[in-house]
């Protein structure tokens, strides 16, 4: 997600009844675990994700994600040195 | 100041951890393998060409192991372009060279023609293919390249990166 988030920040997500496109996730992947990544075609039961690097990994390879599987939505970050 | 003391609950394992940074699986693409594995399909054409023997059974023998080998470097070639067309070239890039879609298409045409069959101007063609593709690749990276006559048989003309340090 750089350059949307740093490496080494602390971040904090906020639980959200629903999510919106654009909006950056907390997802608790199947097969990645715990990452961190932009929403896209979100609906009332499923999204898809997208990074924000040239490198990142693809929406099809990070597949649909079950609305459950998302812990919340980026609301601030500290980066290092704050 | 926050920092610090976040930093000093995380080091006691008070605050869980997320991946932010794409580097599942490593963010590591180069064209190189893909070169090598052309190449390779090249000089395996040759030696199955050139390969001479009094013994009909080693000759057959070593014509076989050619055979089997360019298989699978060319299979290698349509999978290691496979991987960086598919994962690293993402929508803006492929805006940026749309020439980059009909070049894989080629790639994956050229290396099943190298498979079927023995003629080196397909494996040269092979080779050429995917010198372009190194070429846009590095582009897509801000890297120039060169071409410079591989150190080793068949001693053809390879896309190189021109790395600063």
């Amino acid at each position: 997600m750089r350059p949307l988030v740093k490496p080494g920040a602390f971040a904090v997500f906020k639980r959200q009844s629903t999510y919106a496109d654009g909006d950056v996730v907390l997802v608790d992947h199947p097969r990645f675990g715990k990452i961190i990544k932009r929403a896209i075609d979100v609906t009332s039961k499923s999204l898809w994700l997208e990074g924000a690097h040239p490198d990142s990994l693809s929406r099809e390879t990070m597949g649909p994600i079950e609305r459950r599987r998302v812990k919340g939505k980026l609301v601030y970050q500290i980066k290092r040195g704050v | 100041m926050i920092y610090s003391i976040l930093n000093y609950l995380d080091g006691k394992g008070l605050i869980g951890h997320g991946s932010a940074h794409c580097d599942i699986p490593c963010g590591i693409y180069d064209p190189g393998p893909a070169l090598i594995a052309a190449v390779s399909v090249v000089r395996l054409m040759d030696i199955a060409h050139d390969g001479a023997s009094d013994d009909p059974v080693a000759l057959a023998n070593l014509r076989a192991r050619c055979t089997l080998r360019k298989e699978e470097e060319a299979e290698k070639v349509k999978q290691e372009i496979r991987v960086i067309w598919g994962d690293y070239f993402k929508a803006p890039l492929l805006e940026a060279h749309p020439k980059v879609h009909g070049l894989v298409h080629a790639i994956m045409q050229k290396a099943s023609a190298c498979k079927q069959d023995v003629h080196r101007e397909d494996g040269l063609a092979l080779v050429e293919l995917v010198n372009e593709f190194a070429e846009i690749f590095w582009t897509t990276k801000s890297i120039e390249t060169v071409r410079k006559t591989c150190p080793y048989p068949p001693q053809l003309k390879l896309v190189y990166p021109v790395l600063a340090d």
